[in-house]
């Protein structure tokens, strides 16, 4: 028995064994069953990688520099526009001047009706749709820039 | 729709030129790639590789293109199947061997004279797929292939080919007829 003669026997063999007599989707299926077995890696994914046009990277990392320097301009450019950093100065200014003149009038009676007063107000406090809009956009830039730092660590 | 880890890797390719990133991408999408080539070039594996290669490059160059309209494996199949089509523009003789093969097998499926090992049945079982496959015409190929061996659905199988939906289930149909009678001929079913 010649080489051929035995690849053909031992191939009609294994089919006759599993095949039986079957409709031609489970024929079918039983037939492809073979052709879906997992294929390894070795070595594919580096062999890719290696030879992965550089040019290509050079432009995706220029993009990406560009867009980072441009957030980071505009979201300065707008928080200054806003008068952001003015008034944080002005909030802190006004916070310390109210600190040390509580310090200097302390009255425990003025501070428990204050107390009470402030609570009563907290709803009326609540900061405008505007304000809202404005802290957003500002979290956003904000969050935008540090999502950005994160990525380029990883 | 694309699987949310390959949109999370897609962003970092696109936006940072990230290499581990598309490589994670390559690693988890190769299989699908390598085994749907291997089958449309009659088992050539070097073959099959050398285009999964070169596919995997197109991706990395057009991933900008990429809109998730489908999911990413079929993008990366669409992108595969049209480096198979260049190629065989290119090189009609590299990948119609298998063919010519069949043709010439009067008796249907037969060895090669390069065969193995007699007792390895898998090898045998896997060359006679590629003769049965080969006695498709292109298109009955390319639909059974996505459909039998890649589980793909019809709507994949268009976005893959650029082929009418109607049209596919007509190849399906009449090459599944056709490669369920010529296995039969050929000892399998008893």
């Amino acid at each position: 028995m010649d080489k051929q003669d035995m690849h053909t026997q031992t191939t009609k063999g294994f089919a006759n064994e599993q095949l039986t007599m079957l409709s031609d989707d489970a024929l079918l299926d039983q037939f492809f069953a073979e052709a879906r077995q997992p294929v390894a890696d070795n070595g594919f994914t580096e062999r890719v990688v290696a030879s992965l046009p550089a040019h290509t990277v050079c432009s995706l990392r220029c993009l990406s520099t560009a867009l980072n320097i441009f957030t980071v301009v505009a979201g300065v450019a707008l928080l200054i526009y806003l008068g952001f950093f003015t008034r944080i100065a002005d909030f802190y200014e006004m916070m310390i001047a109210r600190i040390i003149s509580g310090i200097q009038h302390f009255d425990a009676d003025a501070m428990l009706v204050q107390t009470i007063l402030f609570i009563h107000r907290v709803p009326d406090m609540l900061p405008s749709a505007t304000q809202i809009i404005a802290i957003g956009a500002t979290m956003i830039i904000l969050t935008t820039l540090a999502l950005q730092r994160f990525v380029k660590q990883i | 729709m694309p699987r949310l880890s390959d949109i999370a890797l897609i962003a970092q390719v696109v936006t940072f030129g990230s290499e581990r990133a598309f490589a994670q991408l390559v690693r988890a999408h190769q299989e699908a790639v390598r085994r749907f080539l291997v089958r449309l070039t009659g088992g050539d594996q070097m073959l099959a590789d050398d285009l999964a290669q070169e596919a995997f490059i197109r991706a990395w160059q057009g991933l900008k293109s990429f809109r998730g309209g489908s999911s990413f494996e079929t993008w990366l199949m669409k992108i595969a199947y049209r480096t198979f089509l260049d190629e065989r523009r290119k090189n009609p003789s590299d990948t119609s061997t298998i063919e010519l093969e069949a043709k010439l097998t009067d008796d249907g499926i037969q060895s090669p004279g390069t065969t193995p090992s007699p007792s390895d049945s898998r090898w045998a079982l896997k060359h006679d797929l590629d003769l049965a496959l080969a006695t498709l015409n292109d298109n009955e190929r390319t639909c059974i292939i996505l459909q039998c061996v890649e589980g793909m659905g019809i709507k994949d199988i268009a976005t893959i080919t650029g082929l009418n939906e109607n049209t596919i289930k007509s190849h399906l149909l009449r090459g599944k007829k056709n490669l369920a009678n010529y296995l039969r001929k050929n000892g399998y079913n008893g």
